[in-house]
């Protein structure tokens, strides 16, 4: 597996244009990247196939804390960024709960996405 | 007061559906810096394109804001109770994908005219509505129930029943403040906003547990000429 396979991102977001966006910006950063329409889409795929994944909370069905909750409850550590348009301090102490790296507000910046990929590359 | 509350809402919702494009813009833009400085001019014509979508879209949204605000004044009328409570049910029909979900109306009578802003009280009850599908998600049995009765002395009573889980005690006590939320998704107006509605109306809105397990929602209209 070559270095960029193995540090495969995964994005979920329910917008299909912040999808593509960031998959975009992330490819021409030099990143391999899978991207998630849905919670439930992610929840199909092989975890531990990515390095890291960055997720949006404000989802229709699950949402991106819910989707944590069953990622940690089903064993997994994969760090997760969660990007919100509205970190209120229940969202921020359910992150913190659920070993969350870090929770960005939307839009997130370039630098604090490319940080916490650099940081979690294998 | 209520216009406030009201208008809060709208725009906490618009400014969260703002933040898509311009979040999808923000990485396009930032992609565009990195292949300008390596001179990959096709990539950043795709970009460049996908920003102009994106800014469109955002355009399209202000619209609706401005609409918004244009055409919110209150417009009472005497309206047919039967007809509105309808079509707001199947409005909220047509979002359930959950086939074993049933949605039921009764009416105490079909030639029921109230006095109200339709659009408004429609707000209320597919808030109302949602809030009960939302409520009954992982529940085995989901039904809900929508009657009308009557009520006090010239007033007309709608309900709203739900099989979910209940309210706890800790829930009831805040279920009307403004900007709180169990929800993922901002498809409603909010309670606070609802029972601002139905108490401009002078009626009231309140919650109740269901004998057979969930909540149901009482909001009470004015009989048209009462």
């Amino acid at each position: 597996m070559s270095d960029a396979e193995q540090n495969m991102v995964a994005i979920v977001d329910d917008d299909v244009a912040v999808r593509d966006s960031l998959r975009f910006l992330l490819e021409v950063v030099g990143c391999t990247v899978e991207a998630f329409a849905s919670a439930a889409e992610f929840l199909q795929a092989n975890v531990q196939d990515f390095a890291c994944l960055i997720l949006d909370h404000h989802m229709p069905n699950m949402t991106g804390l819910q989707l944590a909750e069953r990622l940690r409850a089903d064993g997994s550590d994969i760090p997760i960024l969660l990007v919100t348009g509205s970190p209120s301090p229940a969202i921020v102490a359910r992150a913190a709960e659920l070993g969350i790296e870090r929770i960005l507000e939307k839009p997130p910046g370039e630098e604090d996405l490319i940080d916490f990929i650099n940081a979690n590359r294998s | 007061m209520q216009r406030l509350t009201e208008l809060g809402q709208v725009v906490s919702t618009l400014v969260h559906e703002v933040n898509q494009p311009l979040t999808a813009i923000s990485n396009y833009v930032n992609a565009c810096r990195r292949l300008v400085a390596t001179g990959d001019v096709e990539r950043t014509r795709v970009a460049l394109e996908r920003i102009a979508d994106q800014t469109d879209r955002t355009r399209e949204i202000v619209q609706r804001i401005r609409d918004f605000v244009m055409k919110r004044d209150v417009r009472m009328r005497t309206e047919n109770l039967s007809h509105v409570i309808d079509e707001t049910v199947a409005l909220a029909r047509s979002s359930v994908r959950d086939t074993g979900l049933t949605l039921g109306v009764q009416m105490d009578s079909n030639d029921v005219h109230v006095e109200i802003d339709r659009v408004q009280v429609q707000q209320v009850l597919f808030n109302l509505l949602r809030n009960g599908i939302e409520a009954m998600q992982d529940q085995p049995r989901r039904e809900l129930a929508v009657t009308t009765s009557r009520a006090e002395e010239g007033m007309v009573k709608i309900s709203v029943a739900d099989t979910g889980p209940g309210l706890s005690d800790k829930v009831r006590l805040r279920l009307f403040e403004p900007f709180v939320t169990t929800k993922a998704t901002g498809m409603g107006i909010g309670l606070s906003v609802c029972r601002a509605i139905v108490e401009a109306h002078r009626g009231r809105l309140w919650a109740d547990d269901n004998p057979g397990g969930g909540t149901v929602f009482h909001f009470t209209l004015r009989h048209a000429g009462a």
